[in-house]
């Protein structure tokens, strides 16, 4: 025993010496801002996890310092965080819904670094060293509906897929479905919650089902039923629109464009305002919903001229960029 | 008869959409009531699956043939089964834990195995599948011909496997002594059967279906692989062959009563936009409760299910 005492004790004071000259170091240094970021996915989603990780290399490629966790079960989520934090990391980001009331926990403990969570904010107060986003789920859902109605050729029904059953995807439902029938008259919006973000079978199955009752443009906001649901188009012989990531090459001559969400440039705009000393805190970052997302069709860049007809890019271009500059008020048009 | 054609048109839809749903998870089902069948309680098919998803989609998506696809899916099966099996029966290990830590471990390697074939690559893959073939002639009757008959080849072929694994399990000896093993293995030792060969068979069988299964979902569903192809189906096979009764046609039954029910919640939210989605959501899973408990007794759980077999 008393060995072992001895050799923690000796353990704690190479650390501590350690940790000194290491910070003598650092501040000698041009001081790189460290950057972590703590994902529950894989970074190889094809979507959100691996949008944001894309972000995180281009920091790195600027020179900051960064670490990343991907898989991060919630259970084990509080350890994670708070390891980055003990090692000092300057800002620690932690990307999804998962994170927000967590954060509001820890980041009082570690008042001198900065914590990002990509989650709208909750309710009641928050540290000054903490930021939340509005991602625009809702401005991109209402304009997703707009160009469905836009390109479909029957002009009857569009239809959307839903993933989790939560109140994120129920708005966005909202949104696409008000998006869809105020562009287009006689046109229906129609959506399913499928309540399961991986089931590829209930996917394409909701998109069947909808394309049955008329639909012959489908969106989606999930990721592997989403991807069920584009492939749902593909067999009923109806367009598609991806979502969160570029999918042209998912069903290539299915889909028009893909509504991509910019959490790369999330990453890079939080991680250069702490490297600037302008880090904003305690409140909700809300980007324009152009800013947030895209559109990007593959090697057709922005949309597949066989899909969508001029007539209909040019009329979404006009709701797009209402909705970026605010025109177009979507909490006044969904119910 | 406007009426008529309507609901003609959304049964027609709903039926053919059970079938669909309840493909791979009946396939996983059928392989894993061999196992259970000779005593050995397979956790471990969720992980198998996802395995035989990755090998599935990189074989097909490297040589563009679909086939090689599913039997890549079937061979990583197999392979998962070899160390499986002698987990459970060489080493006689806690099959709830072996299969747990499996699942884990799949997962794990799946995900870096995945990250070596993409090499840093990014974006979507075009997609690899199946596409529907309509049996011709059965595929025009009126009603049943589109529910029946104008899907991808697996659906076929999973029917075929299920009448098969009725056959093998009732009308054959090696169906007959798989299920003497499961029952009472010291008996069946006594008798002469070799029990660690026939639940050796049992896990196997398994594995290989799950990996069939796995296949099944990349290259008829989705057509690309991800960490989350799988997520939980493998458990839903599992409570199928509880639900069926360790039988493979009830088994079929089950799973097709299970397709239904997700099939109907999808159905039925398009039209009514005033119920909770919850509410329907929990259907298929209401289903299954209310069929395992209770309304089945365990009288047909084979007797030695989960308990480890060795010779004094």
């Amino acid at each position: 025993m008393p060995n072992r005492r001895a050799f923690l004790f000796g353990l704690t004071a190479a650390t501590a010496a350690a940790a000194l000259l290491s910070g003598i170091g650092a501040a000698r240094a041009a001081d790189p801002v460290r950057v972590a970021l703590i994902m529950t996915g894989p970074i190889t989603d094809g979507g959100w996890a691996q949008l944001a990780y894309e972000g995180l290399q281009a920091l790195k490629a600027k020179g900051f310092v960064t670490a990343y966790a991907e898989n991060v079960a919630q259970a084990n989520l509080v350890q994670v965080v708070e390891g980055y934090a003990d090692d000092g990391y300057d800002l620690i980001i932690g990307h999804g819904y998962e994170f927000g009331s967590a954060f509001l926990e820890i980041a009082p403990e570690y008042p001198d670094q900065k914590f990002f969570a990509s989650t709208f904010k909750p309710e009641g107060e928050a540290p000054e060293n903490l930021g939340f986003i509005d991602l625009a789920y809702y401005d991109a859902s209402y304009g997703a509906g707009a160009l469905a109605a836009l390109i479909s050729e029957k002009g009857k029904a569009v239809g959307f897929v839903g993933g989790g059953d939560n109140p994120t995807q129920q708005r966005m439902m909202a949104c696409f479905v008000a998006g869809a029938q105020l562009t287009r008259e006689g046109v229906k919006g129609l959506g399913v919650i499928t309540g399961d973000y991986d089931n590829a079978g209930r996917g394409s199955e909701a998109a069947s089902a909808m394309i049955a009752n008329g639909a012959d443009v489908i969106w989606h906001g999930a990721n592997v039923t989403g991807l069920g649901a584009i492939q749902g188009a593909v067999a009923g012989g109806a367009k598609a629109l991806g979502c969160y990531s570029d999918q042209t090459s998912v069903a290539p001559g299915t889909v028009g464009a893909s509504f991509v969400m910019n959490l790369g440039w999330m990453v890079e705009q939080v991680g250069d305002s702490v490297a600037a000393g302008a880090f904003k805190g305690g409140e909700e970052w809300r980007p324009k919903v152009t800013e947030m997302w895209s559109l990007k069709a593959g090697e057709h860049g922005d949309h597949d001229s066989a899909l969508i007809s001029e007539e209909a890019w040019s009329a979404f271009q006009k709701i797009w960029s209402g909705l970026g500059s605010g025109e177009i008020e979507v909490s006044k048009l969904a119910p | 008869m406007d009426v008529d054609f309507a609901l003609t048109a959304f049964l027609t839809g709903w039926l053919a959409a059970t079938v669909r749903l309840a493909g791979p998870l009946l396939l996983a089902a059928l392989g894993e009531l061999f196992a259970e069948r000779a005593g050995v309680l397979n956790i471990g098919i969720e992980g198998v699956m996802l395995l035989g998803a990755l090998v599935a989609w990189w074989a097909a998506w490297s040589t563009g043939s679909l086939w090689l696809g599913m039997l890549g899916g079937m061979a990583a099966g197999l392979t998962a089964g070899g160390f499986l099996g002698f987990m459970y029966v060489t080493a006689q290990a806690s099959q709830v834990v072996v299969g747990v830590i499996f699942n884990i471990f799949a997962l794990g390697l799946a995900s870096y195995a995945y990250r070596l074939i993409l090499g840093g690559a990014s974006g979507a893959q075009t997609a690899v599948m199946f596409s529907v073939l309509p049996i011709p002639l059965l595929s025009e009757i009126p009603f049943l011909g589109p529910i029946l008959f104008r899907h991808t080849p697996l659906v076929y072929l999973t029917a075929l496997v299920a009448a098969g694994a009725w056959f093998v399990l009732r009308r054959t000896s090696f169906g007959l002594n798989l299920r003497a093993v499961g029952e009472n293995p010291r008996a069946a030792d006594t008798a002469g059967l070799d029990v660690t060969a026939y639940r050796y068979a049992g896990v196997l069988i398994s594995c290989v279906a799950a990996g069939a299964a796995g296949a099944y979902l990349v290259l008829a569903q989705v057509g690309q692989f991800r960490e989350t192809v799988v997520s939980g189906q493998g458990f839903i096979a599992l409570a199928i062959v509880i639900f069926g009764r360790w039988d493979p046609l009830r088994a079929a039954i089950a799973a097709l009563i299970f397709g239904a029910a997700d099939a109907l919640q999808l159905t039925l939210q398009i039209f009514t936009s005033g119920v909770p989605p919850q509410l329907l959501l929990a259907l298929p899973y209401l289903v299954t409760i209310l069929a395992m408990s209770g309304l089945i007794g365990k009288a047909d759980q084979p007797e030695s299910l989960m308990v480890p077999y060795s010779r004094e």
